[in-house]
């Protein structure tokens, strides 16, 4: 653990070992600035060398791409702080709640009715896989069987038609702009901040936080561990639903492979973002950070001509990549 | 009584289940109870059969591999576009290729102690993207002067079809080696307390890299197969295979904390997939339904194991795997 050890020094300069001041500040700089090198890196090296990156349009369309799988990564990025790695089941739950969302609104009721439905059912897909979870289910396989019957159940219900919505209550929300930015990116934005907000201030937060840290210890002073779990899968869910709505209203319609891929995106989300695997890291705003460079890498080998299949390639051999250092240097510190 | 689903004890229930269930669709589907449907359930079941073994390889070790459908795609794809040339030699590489990379995951994961699951799922996005780099449009196809594979594999054999036939010879072959072998017992120890296996003188990596390389290597064989069976494969065209594969081991009472799942089990755990997806595909409803079906039982399965558990006095076979808990 190199932060306590810099802290450490910080509050004893005259402890001969200590680094200089100089060399210190920088330490600190590298410390915050980390995480976003890559991110830098890349932006700075496809400026340079790819045409057509740098470009206003461009910048836009890499910013509103990253927006959905960051909002999405930023909720399930709560199961994996509460040490629960993520849910598979994203996808499935995210189409769900589009379906339900674009036949409340096609179906003629009023627009605050449509949201508060989709929110509700979103907690309810939220507590159930929470709640079993919780009871002390393996997340990952438990999840993988959810999301099988979700999307069964959805197909099945729909009978695999597409739903279109006529008029379209929620088009200003997910295609519009606001002075020259992209609305999805404003609420990615503010996902961001209140998320960042609420897991390092709020009581709720920092006990999610706590309990995937160390269990035990969050168990002995009283923080309701289950409880928790089950918070982290609904808010995982109500990214979903954000989601949800945020695309019915880009694309005016449901369907049933709207989301396809979309679990496998945030999942690479959080890995790329660097949020311990393990639990008990509080940095929500590192799945943000991971959506931003898996689409801006996507985005520049979309422009050199490579196909879907070799930015498939690169996210899971960036994801293993991440995992693996971080897990060395954790090792190497401890 | 002692009435766990986690253990060999189980094995009576299991066939008890099939039984009822076999009984059930012959008396209320029409036309359920055919040679026809024998076949084609024995059929998929070796195909199954082959993933959920390799699955239950890994999750005896006390892990689990994500990765196998991937896996299976890649491979099958690999073989039919080497096989334009030389199909042998296309099997031969897949397979290789495919042995190699389970041995390097198990490698990693022995060495740096990262959760199976986490780098699993990396694998599974990466070998996905592999896939789709290989056949970026059209899925490779079986060349027409080689469509003859096609046919002797599906030829009727008895109570099956060839294909079943090898599949099942290879699932039981793998199951005398787990209990006949040395290397089989090394992967229950390991399973069982990796510390005390290590203690007497286990090799804990080679043991990881003979699981993971086993599960792809089976993963491989079952996807060649398939693909082999319906002259092509594309890269997405197996993706059923994790469901279908997890669920039948657990359903055969494979336990994900390790140390425990027998090869029979898990076939028995397959049948009854098998046997649910055959009548939901004779009853005419949609292909769906046989998504809530696999993952229903699989969910079902998960809470009476650990209903059971709880009340045994016991923690959760299936609850926390140590492939969840290992620190990352």
């Amino acid at each position: 653990m190199a932060a306590p050890m810099l802290e450490h020094a910080r509050l004893r300069p005259e402890v001969s070992v200590a680094p200089s001041g100089v060399a210190l500040r920088t330490a600190s700089l590298v410390r915050i600035l980390g995480p976003f090198a890559p991110l830098l890196l890349l932006f700075i090296v496809a400026s340079v060398a790819v045409p057509g990156f740098f470009s206003r349009p461009n910048l836009i369309a890499v910013v509103q791409a990253s927006a959905l799988t960051g909002i999405a990564a930023m909720g399930a990025a709560a199961i994996t702080i509460v040490g629960r790695f993520v849910s598979l089941a994203i996808e499935q739950q995210t189409v769900t709640l589009a379906y339900l969302f674009a036949v409340m609104v096609t179906s003629g009721m009023p627009l605050a009715v449509a949201i508060l439905g989709t929110v509700a059912l979103a907690v309810v897909l939220g507590v159930i896989q929470g709640a079993l979870v919780a009871w002390g289910l393996n997340p990952i396989v438990t999840t993988l069987a959810f999301g099988s019957v979700l999307f069964g159940a959805v197909v099945w219900a729909s009978d695999n038609h597409t739903i279109t919505l006529r008029d379209n209550p929620v088009a200003w929300l997910g295609g519009g702009t606001t002075g020259g930015v992209p609305n999805q990116a404003i609420v990615f934005a503010i996902v961001l901040l209140v998320g960042t907000w609420f897991l390092a201030r709020t009581r709720l937060g920092r006990q999610l936080v706590l309990t995937g840290a160390n269990p035990r210890a969050a168990e002995l002073i009283g923080a309701p561990v289950r409880l928790l779990v089950i918070v982290a899968f609904v808010l995982a869910a109500l990214a979903s639903a954000l989601v949800a709505i945020l695309v019915v209203g880009q694309v005016s319609q449901a369907k049933s492979n709207m989301f396809e891929g979309f679990t496998i995106d945030v999942v690479a989300a959080i890995l790329v973002g660097g949020i311990a695997i393990g639990g008990g890291e509080g940095q929500l705003w590192r799945a943000g950070l991971g959506a931003l460079i898996l689409t801006m890498l996507s985005n520049v080998m979309l422009l050199l001509d490579l196909d879907a299949g070799f930015r498939l390639l690169l996210k899971g051999l960036l994801a293993a990549g991440v995992l693996l250092t971080m897990i060395s240097v954790r090792g190497r510190t401890r | 009584m002692k009435l766990t689903l986690g253990d060999g004890s189980g094995l009576a229930l299991r066939l008890l289940l099939s039984a009822i269930l076999i009984a059930v669709c012959s008396a209320t589907i029409e036309g359920f109870a055919t040679a026809a449907t024998l076949a084609s359930v024995i059929e998929n079941l070796a195909l199954v059969g082959l993933v959920a073994a390799g699955i239950m390889l890994t999750m005896v070790v006390g892990q689990l591999d994500l990765a196998v459908a991937s896996i299976a795609s890649v491979a099958a794809i690999v073989a039919l576009l080497i096989g334009t040339t030389s199909l042998v030699l296309g099997i031969a590489v897949a397979l290789i290729c495919a042995l190699l990379y389970g041995a390097v995951v198990g490698w990693v994961i022995a060495r740096t102690g990262v959760s199976s699951l986490v780098l699993t799922v990396c694998m599974l996005i990466g070998l996905r993207g592999l896939a789709l780099v290989l056949v970026p449009e059209r899925p490779a196809v079986l060349s027409d002067d080689l469509f003859w594979v096609s046919d002797a594999l599906v030829a009727s054999l008895g109570p099956t079809t060839l294909l079943g036939l090898i599949g099942l010879a290879l699932i039981l072959l793998l199951g005398l080696a787990m209990r006949g072998t040395r290397i089989g017992l090394m992967l229950y120890a390991v399973g069982g307390n990796a510390e005390r296996a290590r203690g007497s003188g286990v090799n804990t990596t080679t043991v990881y890299m003979v699981a993971f390389a086993g599960s792809a290597l089976l993963a491989a064989i079952a996807g060649i197969l398939a693909a082999l069976r319906s002259g092509s494969a594309s890269g997405t065209g197996m993706d059923s295979f994790l469901l279908a594969g997890v669920t039948a081991a657990v359903v055969g009472g494979v336990s994900l904390e390790g140390g425990r799942g027998s090869i029979v089990n898990v076939l028995l755990g397959g049948l009854i997939i098998r046997i649910i997806a055959a009548a939901v595909a004779l009853e005419g409803v949609p292909a769906s339904v046989e998504g809530i079906a696999v993952g229903g039982i699989l969910l079902a399965m998960l809470l009476v194991d650990h209903v059971l558990n709880r009340r045994a006095g016991r923690p959760s076979t299936l609850g926390r795997s140590k492939a969840v808990t290992a620190r990352a």
